[in-house]
């Protein structure tokens, strides 16, 4: 792929027409700068992109953001939407970590007044957040449990007490996709989630604490509960082993589904089933499972925090609880109606390694969102910004209610690995005020800032295309990462 | 060593060679536990079996190893001395499970990212494998 394969639509969008291939069925478009372009084609993700636009059923254009890089089959950073029922579903535009999504809390602790406790507080957080591999959660559950989290999402969390109604009222889809059905979740998913509930993981998942460092829309500030100086959390993480195991049995699963539905693709990973097909419902009812799982285990991560600022700042911190701004997820496959060529239609939108931004007006906020736009949280890399965003009606009208997820990555592992030392990284970011509780070095390592795009120049991008807008910069003070 | 580390963005990937199938699959096991960085106990006398089915051969290597990773992670065995025997679409495999000691890295799953075993002039197989991380 070469720059000039792209057609300028304005200066922060960019379309490979239909003509560029002869199995393609929409135009692919791309946000972002120039400059970000250049980087973008040094990888396959818009060859990947291309590919996804072959998918039966595909509507509209597939879309691109400017922190994508390549994946396998569906690139990281990319939105496809197909047409319900008729049109596919597949596993692989949702991703391997299925409702892999960011959490964001908010305190009026002010960093100032806290930070003689910072290190405290990053020590209790990794106690209490159990994070790492092979680390089991602190509420393991039983088997017809975890059907019931796998149903009823963080409801359930809810009703063991470690959630409240606000909790549930600011979680994309209120903490539950309806239609979770565990028949269709293998014993092997059940037997890779039932210690994993309330888990970090490793690799990119991580807790950050963090400082609202600049607050660009107050009114939207205000609705959040963010204030300049105070202490936030994030949270990311999704579905653990029983989603990785999810999309793994319908990937493969999926290649004879293909055969039997006459359905041939440029990539194996863009295995694929027509939504109404037996099996393509099958993969809905059990990816919506994972989903829940996730949202769970977000909420119960939530509770770990929630401890550790008790423990730390109980008694001692004024006004020292935490609420919850939103959770989003940004690997999902959800059905949505939106505008395709002047009409209204329902979709299957995939997002995956993006994020869903709706727009003013939208009946499923909480109503101290629903004038102003759904929350976005797009995590920068350690030791770097993270963004509170809005979405936007631009993004309703220009990406199927969508936009991106994070800073992406540019380098790869082995050679972060080589290039830098997981030790020296962790004292140079202590040096520069961020605690850091990794359990390996090795993969600090691989998670290192360099291995990432701007995340300023992403996050420009996407309001510079009117698919978002900023909110609030927040900068680290503390990293917790397996 | 007959599997190596090789780039990939997001993600960790190997590229096996052997002289023949079964080795192949042998050697991408090891590439798996390599990555995974498992630490083994001792070995006992015990004997398991693994078998599984696919259209193609690398539906069988896909499962192959998603079986590991599921034993890794769930009952943290390791399966070393792999005999394995590819019949049409079943591959069974004889192998003497391991406790493991410690896992160091988490691997989610087992991709078929441009995954295509090919033999070449030489007569070796070749294949590139991407895991999810």
């Amino acid at each position: 792929m070469k720059l000039s394969d792209l057609q300028k639509i304005d200066d922060w969008t960019w379309e490979i027409p239909t003509a560029h291939r002869a199995d393609m069925r929409v135009p692919v478009r791309v946000f972002g700068t120039r400059e970000l372009l250049e980087d973008i084609i040094g990888d396959r993700s818009l060859e990947q992109a291309v590919n996804c636009s072959t998918l039966p059923g595909v509507v509209g254009n597939v879309y691109v953001m400017p922190d994508v890089h390549q994946g396998y089959g569906f690139p990281i950073g990319g939105v496809v939407a197909t047409e319900y029922p008729t049109g596919v579903i597949s596993p692989g535009g949702i991703g391997y970590d299925i409702n892999c999504g960011v959490r964001l809390l908010a305190s009026d602790i002010d960093f100032r007044e806290a930070e003689e406790q910072l290190d405290a507080l990053a020590t209790a957080l990794d106690y209490l957040c159990p994070s790492g591999v092979g680390v089991g959660g602190r509420h393991p559950v039983k088997d017809d449990e975890l059907d019931e989290v796998a149903v009823r999402g963080a409801a359930w969390a809810k009703s063991q007490g470690l959630a409240t109604d606000d909790d549930l009222r600011r979680t994309e889809s209120d903490g539950t996709l309806p239609g979770a059905d565990a028949r269709y979740v293998s014993e092997r998913a059940t037997d890779r989630g039932r210690t994993q509930l309330g888990t970090l993981g490793a690799g990119n998942h991580f807790i950050e604490v963090q400082e609202v460092e600049e607050i660009f829309h107050g009114e939207a500030a205000g609705a959040m509960g963010l204030r300049e100086g105070a202490l936030v959390v994030l949270i990311h993480t999704g579905s653990r082993g029983y989603g990785h195991q999810i999309c793994t049995d319908y990937v493969k699963s999926f290649q004879r589904t293909m055969r039997e539905h006459q359905i041939v693709v440029p990539d194996r990973e863009l295995a694929c089933a027509p939504m109404d097909s037996d099996e393509g419902q099958a993969y809905i009812g059990a990816m919506r499972c994972a989903a829940n799982f996730a949202f769970t285990n977000r909420q119960l991560l939530a509770a770990g925090v929630r401890e550790a600022f008790a423990e730390i700042f109980g008694g001692k911190v004024p006004d020292w609880e935490l609420r919850q701004v939103y959770d989003i997820a940004h690997n999902i496959g959800k059905i949505e109606t939106h505008v395709v060529q002047g009409k209204q239609m329902k979709v299957c939108v995939h997002r995956k390694g993006a994020t869903r931004a709706f727009g003013p007006g939208t009946e499923e906020l909480p109503p101290e969102y629903r004038d102003l736009g759904q929350p976005v949280f797009v995590p920068g890399s350690m030791g770097t910004a993270s963004w509170v965003l809005l979405g936007t009606e631009g993004s309703m009208a220009r990406s199927f209610g969508s936009t991106c997820h994070g800073a992406g990555r540019n380098m790869s592992r082995s050679a972060a690995r080589k290039k830098v030392h997981g030790a020296t990284l962790a004292h140079d970011l202590e040096e520069r005020g961020i605690r850091v509780r990794a359990g390996s070095m090795r993969g600090l390592a691989e998670e290192a800032p360099d291995a990432y795009k701007d995340v300023d120049a992403v996050v420009g991008a996407v309001t510079g295309a009117g698919i978002a807008k900023r909110v609030a910069r927040l900068r680290p003070v503390a990293v917790v990462k397996g | 060593m007959a599997w190596r580390e090789i780039e990939h963005t997001a993600d960790w990937a190997i590229e096996v060679t052997a002289p023949h199938l079964p080795g192949l699959f042998r050697d991408a096991a090891a590439g798996l536990y390599g990555l995974a960085g498992c630490e083994l106990g001792n070995r006992s006398p015990d004997r398991d079996e693994i078998c599984v089915e696919g259209p193609d051969v690398e539906t069988l290597l896909v499962s192959f190893l998603d079986e590991l990773l599921f034993q890794l992670e769930v009952h943290r065995v390791a399966h070393t001395t792999l005999v394995p025997r590819i019949d049409g679409e079943e591959l069974s495999v004889i192998t003497s499970p391991v406790r493991v000691v410690a896992v160091n890295k988490e691997i989610k799953a087992v991709t078929f990212h441009d995954l295509e075993i090919v033999q070449t002039d030489d007569g070796n197989f070749h294949a590139t494998v991407v895991f999810d991380v």
